[in-house]
């Protein structure tokens, strides 16, 4: 086994060695990288950019006016794509229980993940694993790219928008990011150190047989994102 | 295992590969469709360039900070409950992982995509101790069922027809025959999910390390990475030294390009932050976290002022893509683990040390790889950076008599250049001996030793006119759909008429 310290002692030496910025060829001495300012776009402008680039990528997405709308329009789309099960957890900015109940009246078989003490894994991920689909709400969306952002913690773990082959998304309009630069300062270092972040950016594809694109290999293969315009200004 | 690659054996792989119309269609198809993807997302981003210069500072930085930025890689880590195991070559980072394998009892590894993986050649030792290795990369996967080598850094399987795949899954996996790239891909899911559900233990490699907050980041498509990541009980990933970034909020720049010139994506599908291990009352995650950080002639890239700039490389396969040499001979030919442009400056320091000094001879110089590169390698620099080392003899090509071949053309060339009027005594000799031997201003074979140029082009005759278009030995395969280059691209290979393509590279 090498030494970890002895290794990056002989890098040092390796780079002295080289001598910096000898090759006269754009090496720079390290300095903080600007980020773009982010463009002055407003809420309405960033939702419907973020619905636009979501269907260009082949998931669907919708535009409500109030958590109830939300709820209607979740449940109208579980009774179109035959949704019969779906695993749920703590939402990250909205209370998911009266979604829950409005989805148990409608005929499925909803059950929570958040939580899962060591003794219910097991049988908790077997019926993940069977679930026709799991419903998350995202902590952040960026409009630029039609992303979805989740900070998965052990009350809604990553599994919700990852194994069941229908990944049902809320959204609220008040934490769409307009790019990638802003999202990084709202999303924050503690974050991106402690949680198992994923940005998700469409359903999930592959273009490895003759670069020809095809959606839904391993991750959802729909998915439906219901952005909640909110009080908050 | 791999055999060590051979200038011998390259010679005859390429002419094969070359010789192969199907082969040369298959890659002119894929490759334009990439590319033309590229151009139109890039294009479409005013802040494309701008973000390149961003990244690449950033790389400068990581490189020139890198014994510290590990140090604090390693912490970060460890603070989190993960394991760091720093391997020094290929053979202590295999050892590691079958050991870890071994203590773990474990039966069935899935993996994600990971070049660093397959230069260790890690999947060979894990079978060799018990475990079932099942890759989950679509591409990957075909590779490996057909047991071949990934053949491109991103698109793996891009030499093989979706008839290919369709006749190995019959044959393989005993699935109905069909061509649809939807129908293949819903077989390859129900296996695979099967796979994710059983397996023990889940191997990654890394796009990103980030210091400041250790955490591995996973760039990726299919959903695989994070699927290898979050359902078995152990995870491992293998970084080479050079994937280290200082920040977290750095990502944001490579973000904004490794989509765009990799597949000509706005942003990949997912971005996965691996953070430490399962946290209590979390459903998933794994219970063990090791992270493998590999030099394996990394660090004597480092000492070498020039080829340092091989290091900031995001194997994001852009370079293999425009590449005249990559797109008539595909990935298997070179040999090695890293085909294509970037593979021919970083085998000879990684993967079979001092056996691939050769690849650097094998390239144009057009500078397409250098145009297309998000962080703007020099590429064609380092090219001829190698082929001096090699013609100095400091790296061990082997092929002695190249370098020696090499320095006696180049020593009687420059005494002709002193001599002007004797080269104009001798060219005009040549001329007229050569005349009778010659069609349409061209000559179709050379005497040895110069019978090397002959063998793939005409020579244009001494003092002739030479009115002929090119100099190209054979008819090219149907261009097909080649697609158009990337903006402001002065790659030849871009352009649709393949002859003329050949004119430029020979008089260069």
């Amino acid at each position: 086994m090498s030494d970890f310290a002895a290794a990056t002692n002989l890098m040092r030496a390796a780079l002295k060695r080289a001598g910096a910025a000898q090759n006269g060829h754009g090496e720079t001495q390290p300095q903080a990288v600007a980020t773009p300012p982010a463009p002055t776009a407003s809420r309405e402008e960033m939702s419907a950019h973020f619905v636009r680039e979501l269907k260009e990528l082949g998931g669907k997405a919708v535009v409500v006016d109030s958590p109830q709308a939300a709820i209607d329009a979740i449940v109208e789309f579980a009774r179109v794509f035959e949704v019969k099960s779906a695993a749920i957890g703590e939402g990250a900015r909205t209370d998911l229980q009266p979604l829950s109940e409005a989805l148990g009246r409608n005929g499925v078989a909803v059950f929570s993940v958040a939580q899962a003490p060591e003794e219910k894994r097991a049988e908790l991920r077997a019926r993940v694993a069977s679930a026709d689909a799991g419903v998350v709400e995202a902590d952040f969306g960026v409009a630029a790219s039609g992303t979805l952002v989740f900070v998965p913690t052990p009350a809604r773990p990553r599994s919700l928008s990852l194994v069941p082959p229908v990944n049902i998304v809320l959204l609220r309009t008040d934490y769409l990011l307009p790019n990638l630069a802003a999202l990084m300062s709202a999303l924050g270092v503690d974050a991106m150190r402690d949680n198992p972040v994923a940005f998700v950016t469409g359903p999930s594809r592959t273009a490895d047989i003759e670069k020809r694109l095809v959606r839904g290999v391993h991750g959802p293969k729909t998915l439906y994102a219901v952005l909640v315009r909110s009080g908050r200004d | 295992m791999m055999r060590p690659p051979e200038a011998e054996s390259f010679f005859a792989d390429s002419r094969k590969a070359v010789g192969d119309t199907d082969l040369r269609r298959k890659l002119e198809g894929a490759v334009g469709r990439h590319l033309e993807q590229v151009e139109i997302v890039a294009g479409a981003f005013p802040q494309y360039e701008q973000e390149k210069v961003a990244a690449r500072r950033i790389k400068e930085e990581a490189i020139s900070r890198l014994p510290e930025l590990l140090e604090q890689l390693r912490r970060n880590l460890e603070a989190k409950g993960a394991r760091v195991f720093f391997a020094g070559d290929a053979a202590e980072a295999r050892n590691y992982i079958v050991d870890l394998g071994r203590k773990n009892a474990v039966k069935l590894a899935v993996k994600g995509k990971s070049m660093a993986t397959e230069e260790i050649e890690l999947n060979h030792a894990l079978q060799g101790a018990g475990i079932e290795v099942v890759e989950t990369d679509l591409g990957e996967y075909i590779v490996q069922l057909r047991g071949e080598r990934p053949s491109h850094i991103i698109t793996p399987a891009i030499h093989l027809s979706k008839e290919d795949v369709g006749k190995l899954f019959e044959q393989k996996l005993a699935a109905p025959y069909t061509n649809v790239p939807e129908e293949l891909t819903v077989v390859a899911r129900a296996r695979l999910r099967e796979k994710f559900l059983a397996a023990d233990m889940g191997v990654v490699g890394a796009n990103f390390a980030v210091a400041e907050t250790g955490s591995i980041v996973l760039v990726e498509n299919e959903g695989n990475g994070r699927l290898t990541t979050s359902l078995p009980e152990v995870v491992v990933a293998v970084m080479g030294i050079e994937k280290v970034i200082p920040r977290a909020s750095d990502l944001s720049h490579f973000m904004e390009i490794l989509g765009r010139t990799a597949t000509g994506q706005k942003l990949t599908t997912y971005v996965n932050f691996v953070n430490g291990v399962r946290r209590a009352g979390e459903l998933d995650g794994p219970r063990e976290l090791h992270v493998v950080i590999l030099d394996n002639g990394r660090s004597q890239m480092l000492a070498d002022p020039v080829l340092r700039e091989a290091l900031y490389c995001l194997r994001c396969g852009a370079c293999l893509n425009v590449c005249p040499v990559f797109r008539r001979i595909g990935g298997h030919a070179y040999g090695t683990t890293y085909p294509g442009p970037i593979g021919s400056i970083i085998s000879p320091s990684l993967v079979h040390e001092g056996q691939a000094g050769h690849l650097a001879f094998a390239s144009t110089l057009c500078g397409a790889c250098k145009d297309i590169c998000p962080v703007k390698i020099d590429i064609p620099r380092i090219l001829l950076h190698l082929r001096w080392r090699a013609t100095e003899g400091d790296i061990a090509v082997k092929w002695p008599q190249a370098a020696h071949r090499v320095r006696t053309g180049a020593k009687l060339t420059a005494r002709l250049f002193a001599a002007p009027s004797l080269m104009r005594a001798l060219s005009r000799a040549a001329s007229v001996l050569l005349r009778p031997f010659a069609r349409d201003g061209y000559l179709s074979w050379l005497p040895p030793p110069f019978n090397g140029w002959t063998q793939s082009r005409d020579f244009p005759l001494f003092g002739g006119t030479g009115n002929r278009v090119a100099g190209a030995k054979s008819a090219p395969v149907e261009a097909g759909n080649t697609g158009s280059g990337p903006t402001g691209s002065r790659d030849a290979g871009q352009r649709h008429d393949p002859e003329a393509h050949e004119t430029e590279q020979a008089h260069q």
